[in-house]
């Protein structure tokens, strides 16, 4: 849903290099049901299923300049590519000193939720698995998922009204912590370690329809 | 500091040096944001909740998808993109997803 609108595509066509790659080997990847392109599909939240698919934008020379895990509605993501759009003239700015390029994308990276709009908060909510998830984890430890710092200590009542931060936020803050990363070195792992690694959305609306399996993965490259 | 070449940068920029100095914690999400999440639902927090709640049917998946992968030119490999990227002088959007553009995600 999120590459398939019109402006999308248009934007991308017109303005963006677009590559695409089969992560199943990668170390920090979920899991899916094997959803095929006939199937049903279901909206969701932004940041959904971020192990099974990260968007990365990237500068010619291959730095990070933005990075969105998961789906993303297709307004928030036109919003997030004219964002990287503003990051890659940053970083393309030859009056612009290293550390000043670094300062400037932690700063606006931080900034940038400031004028996401009420819709996109809506649509940044967490999923219900995800968030049960991750307050299981606060009880393991420090997490950076929720608005209020709150610890394994504070007890149990602490950690049930502890508040999520959206997922947009969360997403521009983790960002902010790796300015301007060549993307060999980019650490998905802290991009994407939130929730619970087992994704289906759509469980609800396709569960006891018999689907064709999903052949072996190796033999994925020969379908293109 | 230098003049950006990019307005909306630079605004960017200059809102949250004000907002917050170098080097100071992230702001956290705003009272307005908190609130989205606790009071009554809001009709951005029910357009929301009907867009989770909405189906496309498999049919109009494969015509997407198909739209997707016909409508750009994917680069199969990371070198060849960043090669057309310094040539078109374009950033390159690159998806890196468990499954095939074509097939199965």
């Amino acid at each position: 849903m999120t590459l398939g609108d019109e402006e999308v595509l248009a934007t991308l066509r017109d303005r963006f290099v677009v590559g695409w790659h089969n992560i199943w080997r990668e170390r920090w990847v979920g899991e899916s049901h094997g959803y095929s392109r006939a199937q049903s599909a279901v909206g969701t939240t932004n940041g959904a299923g971020g192990r099974n698919m990260q968007i990365f934008v990237l500068s010619p020379d291959l730095v990070v300049l933005h990075a969105l895990p998961g789906f993303w509605h297709p307004k928030d993501f036109l919003h997030e590519l004219h964002f990287a759009q503003g990051l890659a003239a940053v970083w393309a700015d030859p009056n612009l000193n290293r550390a000043q390029k670094d300062r400037l994308f932690r700063t606006v990276q931080r900034a940038e939720v400031g004028f996401h709009g009420e819709e996109t908060v809506a649509r940044s909510g967490w999923q219900h698995f995800d968030a049960h998830a991750e307050r299981a984890r606060l009880r393991q430890g420090a997490r950076d998922t929720f608005a209020i710092p709150v610890c394994a200590g504070d007890g149990d009542a602490a950690i049930d009204a502890a508040q999520l931060k959206p997922i947009n936020v969360l997403v521009h803050e983790r960002m902010a912590e790796q300015p301007f990363v060549p993307f060999a070195e980019f650490d998905v792992e802290a991009l994407v370690d939130y929730g619970r690694p087992f994704y289906d959305n759509n469980m609800g609306r396709d569960h006891g329809v018999k689907l064709p399996k999903p052949p072996p993965k190796r033999s994925y490259r020969h379908w293109l | 500091m230098k003049t950006l070449t990019c307005p909306r940068v630079a605004l960017l920029a200059a809102i949250g040096l004000l907002a917050f100095p170098l080097g100071a914690q992230p702001p956290g999400p705003t009272p307005r944001m908190l609130a989205c999440a606790t009071s009554e639902p809001s009709e951005a927090a029910r357009a929301a909740d009907a867009f989770t709640r909405s189906v496309l049917r498999g049919v109009e998946v494969a015509r997407t998808v198909r739209r997707a992968a016909d409508a750009l030119r994917w680069h199969r490999k990371l070198e060849d993109a960043a090669r057309t990227a310094r040539a078109e002088g374009k950033p390159i959007v690159w998806v890196q997803a468990l499954g095939e553009l074509r097939g199965y995600t």
